[in-house]
């Protein structure tokens, strides 16, 4: 199938990529736009890794093809710290060890976020909630849910 | 998508890519440029709404559209609508908005309810209420609330509209009425009224998806007597599509409920079902939890009947 350009919008730059249309969103973010905070790793949806804000609401990126998103506006984790200074949440995860290889951490960082603008004082069974949607093999979880308490 | 996977292995062989095949994509600007893509390319194409099932499906190459007709755009399909006691849901308003609406959770409020229950936040951001039912996976949220709620899904073709009832649209696993060249474009509700209880149940096993082992959601209306005057059971996960305990609560309509009345109705209930083993439950393990969330439902249905009199 023949490719076409595509225009994206991420972290509100604008970016232009020929690619086919079967090109899954993470793919383009990763190999296109060079952003590769996006970790890719079940690509099909649920290990969360690949969680970006589309719209301002998380999504995978890995279950929506790039053409689809031509004038919507596509966050990732890169848009997190700013100048080198770490978020709150980016700073409570790191006191916590609430990561240890960090590949699900971009994913559950972005879910955590807009989790936590709907909802700033989730109880514990609410963060589990918000984070059932994410996998992470190091941690078994509980540092990463004490960093957001 | 295990689940799926498991249940189309036999049918589509060993998945080997993470990468979908590719495919002609069309994105239609109206609903009538839609009907004449399904029109021309009727068998070829594939619709994408929200895309939750059927991307992952694409990436693991079980299924190799020759055309996806994306809808996303399609903003005339997104949308809840009330007119008096009739309720309209457009099939790509998505489950976040089910979840949210103001509108469903004064008159429909079970539908927010069950919508909570699917995947997670990500996955209810872009899933739709038409995708899932057109997926038709028995042990979902949505087909077992639609066949609850008795809900008319309208199907158009360029030659028409035509209504079908939740319990005729689903024929089996992933299996509905829809013909090639027909979209899932709107669902009628009867909104609940104050007199009617309602209540979903689901045990779900622990992981990404929460995918649901059984659901059982029961809808209960009490006369001014306390009298039992409707009771409708629909459960999800215990046969090839969701099914609903008609014959079996007729005789129990009239009653007052009580622990006997409740007893009746689980075994009313249970004995008609006929679950499956597979690879997640066992036939008895499904009985077994329709028999413990049965009462719960109807207990909290009830309550809920007499809470809404309590404020009139």
């Amino acid at each position: 199938m023949s490719s076409a350009d595509v225009k994206l919008q991420i972290n509100g730059q604008a970016y232009t990529v020929n690619t086919e249309p079967r090109k899954l969103l993470s793919d383009v973010i990763r190999e296109e736009c060079g952003l590769t905070g996006t970790h890719v790793g079940c690509e099909h949806g649920v290990c969360g890794a690949c969680t970006v804000l589309l719209d301002g609401r998380p999504a995978r990126s890995c279950l929506v093809f790039a053409i689809q998103c031509e004038g919507m506006p596509i966050t990732t984790i890169e848009a997190m710290a700013q100048d080198g200074k770490l978020t709150t949440l980016q700073q409570a995860l790191h006191e916590e060890h609430g990561l240890q290889c960090g590949f699900c951490t971009p994913g559950i960082l972005i879910t955590l976020d807009s989790y936590l603008a709907e909802n700033p004082h989730p109880s514990e069974d609410e963060i589990r909630e918000a984070l059932s949607g994410n996998l992470c093999r190091c941690t078994g979880y509980r540092n990463i849910i004490r960093a957001e308490r | 998508m295990e689940k799926t996977l498991s249940r189309l292995s036999g049918m589509g062989g060993v998945a080997q890519s993470m990468k979908p095949a590719p495919f002609l994509y069309k994105r239609p600007k109206s609903v009538e440029e839609l009907l004449e893509l399904l029109d021309t390319h009727a068998g070829a194409a594939t619709i994408l709404a929200g895309g939750q099932s059927l991307v992952p499906m694409m990436n693991e190459r079980l299924l190799r559209p020759e055309a996806l007709i994306d809808i996303n755009t399609l903003s005339d399909l997104d949308y809840i609508s009330q007119d008096g006691g009739r309720v309209r849901i457009g099939a790509l308003t998505r489950h976040y908005e089910l979840e949210t609406s103001g509108e469903l959770l004064r008159s429909c409020p079970i539908i927010p309810y069950a919508a909570r229950h699917i995947g997670n936040r990500a996955i209810r951001s872009r899933g739709t209420v038409g995708g899932s039912l057109a997926h038709a996976d028995p042990d979902t949220e949505l087909p077992v609330v639609a066949l609850l709620l008795d809900a008319k899904l309208h199907l158009q073709s360029a030659e028409g509209t035509r209504v079908a009832r939740a319990g005729e649209f689903f024929l089996g696993p992933h299996k509905t009425v829809l013909k090639p060249n027909e979209v899932l474009t709107a669902l009628d509700l009867d909104a609940l009224s104050q007199e009617e209880g309602w209540a979903f149940r689901e045990f779900a096993r622990a992981g990404a998806y929460g995918w649901a082992v059984v659901i059982v959601a029961v809808v209960l209306r009490l006369d001014s007597s306390a009298r039992v005057t409707r009771l409708r059971i629909a459960l999800g996960g215990v046969g090839p599509t969701p099914v609903v305990a008609e014959e079996a609560v007729e005789p129990l309509l009239g009653s007052k409920p009580g622990a006997k009345w409740e007893e009746a109705v689980i075994y009313e209930v249970a004995s008609r079902l006929r679950p499956t083993d597979d690879i997640h439950a066992s036939s008895r393990y499904k009985l077994d939890l329709v028999r413990s969330l049965l009462p719960e439902a109807l207990t909290e249905a009830r309550n809920r009947c007499q809470s809404n009199e309590g404020e009139r």
